[in-house]
């Protein structure tokens, strides 16, 4: 046998020393970034409440607020202010924040799980059913139901059914990741075919109500809306952080995921049921926004790398900012215009998309 | 540990892979599996490490059915290295072979996965390549980061399939080494796809050649590489020769029949 001639270093044990603090350093610069942009939200959410089309002063914002949280510490505003900031502009930046955060923890979750860049609510079809299901509801529904939750519900139940027809497709024999974002597409057009179909022959006021919700708003978003969507959030977001060190393994294909003891299907299927409960249960209200979801991991890997641990819960928080930082933007920049919510994040998240792809190449391999 | 094959059939609805595959395999073993392409080798990992379902038979670790095993269970006993392997995404190298050590703990890595990490890289010489990107490495130096994640992994198996083919002379000797060393100082039983039939002969204890799904010999080095069987194998003319008391073979020309 011949003896290997590898010279080992001798103050090896140093470099592994060494090596073994600059990994942490790498890790800790990634947990302080969480901390930056949790430290962002709160200064941009402090700015977001005092501006709108409502002429209001910072100091009587705030009043509204510390006078919420305090009720006996300071007396209460005007009727009129406090109306306008705690039942519109609270509610409407706390449901950008937590719907941009959860579309982009959904997108960051899909991505790997299927093994595709492009994957997120939008491209598998989710947001189409969604779309689906509330024109549905709009143009069909006034005979059968009514009120704004019969559109919500049916919303809601088309995107949670689109997905369960991806995942029962792909779990026939031999079909991939890659042929589930192929379904995810065919279902979008058919799903827009069947609601073009509808508004061909709807009155012109459902098909303006149609639309409307095609372009997402986040003008629903009230204290009865965040009552719906915070506790669904609040279960399966931690769930999916929790699973995000198997997206690693995951990345590296089935096989090798497998053999590192991850139950690769059924992560697969329970992954995706999560991400699309999550997507599901937030686009219901706010109508089609699916930029976000797609675009926020892609942003984030190109700030810190591809370690799904940090991908994950940071993509959430690039998500929350981009999206409602965009709704501040689409309210005021042409104000009292307000730009649809989706078209808005498309007009500030596309260019710096570009921008970082062209810049830093390295969102992908 | 004992690992056994039992009567093993693989295939799909009209073509069988595998037949008649019986092996035991016992810690401190280091098992090469040669034969020509096609010959059903890399199935047969992939089968025992039930990455594959066999149609009949079965793969036993320690008496118990690796099919009856959950897959955490499986990976704390067998690890295995693929062909070839790219991450989706950009991942350092340490967070690569940090994935060897999932079995082992469930959601996060302790100080001590780290350190065993580190030892892992070490062992394999690639220190300096832990906070590369793994995408960006070669293809030898990708091969040595997924050898070193099996080997944080910490099992009692390691399958490795081709794992030595898309390395350099030097580096195929060094990854070789490793793995007698695994196997003598540790007691690893170590199965792995050999192409070089003279690297096979140099390390193993056992040799396994396959052809057409089954298992034409097998035996030691001696006992297997004899002109007679590898040339029907293979379909070449050889010779052979010994160096180091192993033997050593020289092809020749190929047989056209």
């Amino acid at each position: 046998m011949i003896e290997s001639n590898i010279s080992k270093p001798i103050n090896h044990e140093i470099s592994n020393k060494k090596l073994l603090v600059e990994y942490k350093k790498g890790n800790a610069k990634k947990v302080f970034l969480i901390f930056v942009l949790i430290a962002a939200i709160i200064l941009f959410s402090l700015f977001a409440v005092t501006i709108g089309p409502l002429d209001i002063s910072i100091t009587d914002a705030y009043h509204v607020i510390i006078h919420k949280i305090f009720p006996r510490w300071i007396s209460a505003p005007t009727e009129q202010i406090l109306r306008t900031v705690w039942f519109v502009r609270v509610p409407r930046l706390l449901t950008g924040l937590i719907v941009g955060f959860s579309l982009a923890i959904a997108g960051s979750v899909m991505q790997p799980v299927l093994r595709n860049p492009m994957a997120s609510p939008y491209t598998l079809g989710i947001t189409s059913g969604a779309g689906f299901g509330a024109a549905l509801a709009i143009i069909l529904g006034k005979s059968i139901g009514n009120g704004p939750y019969f559109i919500v519900a049916n919303a809601f139940f088309f995107s949670m059914l689109t997905s369960l027809v991806l995942i029962l497709l792909s779990k026939r024999k031999g079909s991939s990741p890659q042929t589930m974002i192929l379904m995810g597409i065919a279902l979008t057009h058919l799903f827009n075919a069947g609601t073009q179909f509808m508004q061909y022959f709807a009155d012109s006021w459902s098909t303006a109500e149609v639309v409307f919700w095609m372009v997402g708003s986040l003008s629903k978003g009230t204290w009865g809306t965040l009552k719906f969507i915070f506790p669904v959030v609040l279960v399966c977001i931690p769930f999916l952080i929790i699973k995000s060190w198997d997206l690693n393994s995951i990345g590296a294909g089935d096989d090798a995921a497998k053999s590192l003891g991850v139950n690769v299907e059924s992560t697969r299927m329970i992954l995706m049921i999560v991400a699309t409960i999550v997507t599901s249960i937030t686009i219901c209200f706010t109508g089609t926004i699916g930029f976000v979801g797609l675009v926020a991991p892609h942003i984030t890997r190109m700030l810190i790398g591809g370690d799904n641990r940090f991908v994950v819960p940071l993509s959430g928080l690039v998500g929350a900012l981009l999206l409602a930082a965009s709704d501040v933007v689409a309210m005021n920049i042409l104000s009292p215009v307000v730009i649809p919510i989706g078209v808005m994040t498309s007009f500030m998240g596309v260019p710096l998309f570009i921008y970082l792809i062209v810049k830093m190449r390295r969102s992908l391999s | 540990m004992t690992l056994q094959v039992e009567n093993l059939k693989f295939g799909y609805t009209n073509h069988t892979i595998l037949k008649n595959i019986d092996l035991n395999i016992k810690s401190g073993e280091h098992v090469s599996v040669i034969g020509p392409n096609g010959a059903g080798k890399s199935t047969l990992i992939k089968c025992m490490d039930g990455l594959l379902k066999p149609q009949k038979g079965q793969v036993k670790i320690d008496g118990k059915s690796i099919g009856r095993l959950k897959r955490d269970q499986i990976a704390k006993k067998i690890g295995y290295v693929p062909q070839s392997s790219s991450s989706l995404f950009m991942l350092k190298v340490f967070d690569m072979v940090l994935l060897g050590r999932r079995p082992h703990s469930t959601w996060n890595s302790s100080e001590e996965d780290q350190k065993k990490v580190l030892k892992a890289l070490s062992q394999l010489n690639i220190e300096h390549l832990a906070m590369k990107n793994y995408n960006e490495l070669s293809g030898g130096q990708q091969q040595k980061v997924i050898i070193a994640r099996a080997i944080a992994q910490e099992t009692e198996v390691l399958l490795l399939d081709e794992a030595t083919s898309n390395l350099d002379m030097r580096h195929q000797l060094e990854v070789m080494d490793i793995v007698r060393r695994l196997v003598d100082t540790i007691g690893v039983a170590a199965i792995m796809i050999v192409h070089d039939l003279n690297i096979a002969a140099r390390y193993s204890d056992k040799i396994i050649m396959m052809k057409d799904g089954e298992i034409v010999a097998a035996g030691t080095p001696h006992e297997v590489l004899t002109e007679k069987n590898i040339s029907s194998v293979y379909g070449v003319e050889i010779s052979i020769n010994h160096i180091h008391n192993r033997p050593y073979v020289v092809p020749l020309k190929a047989i056209y029949v």
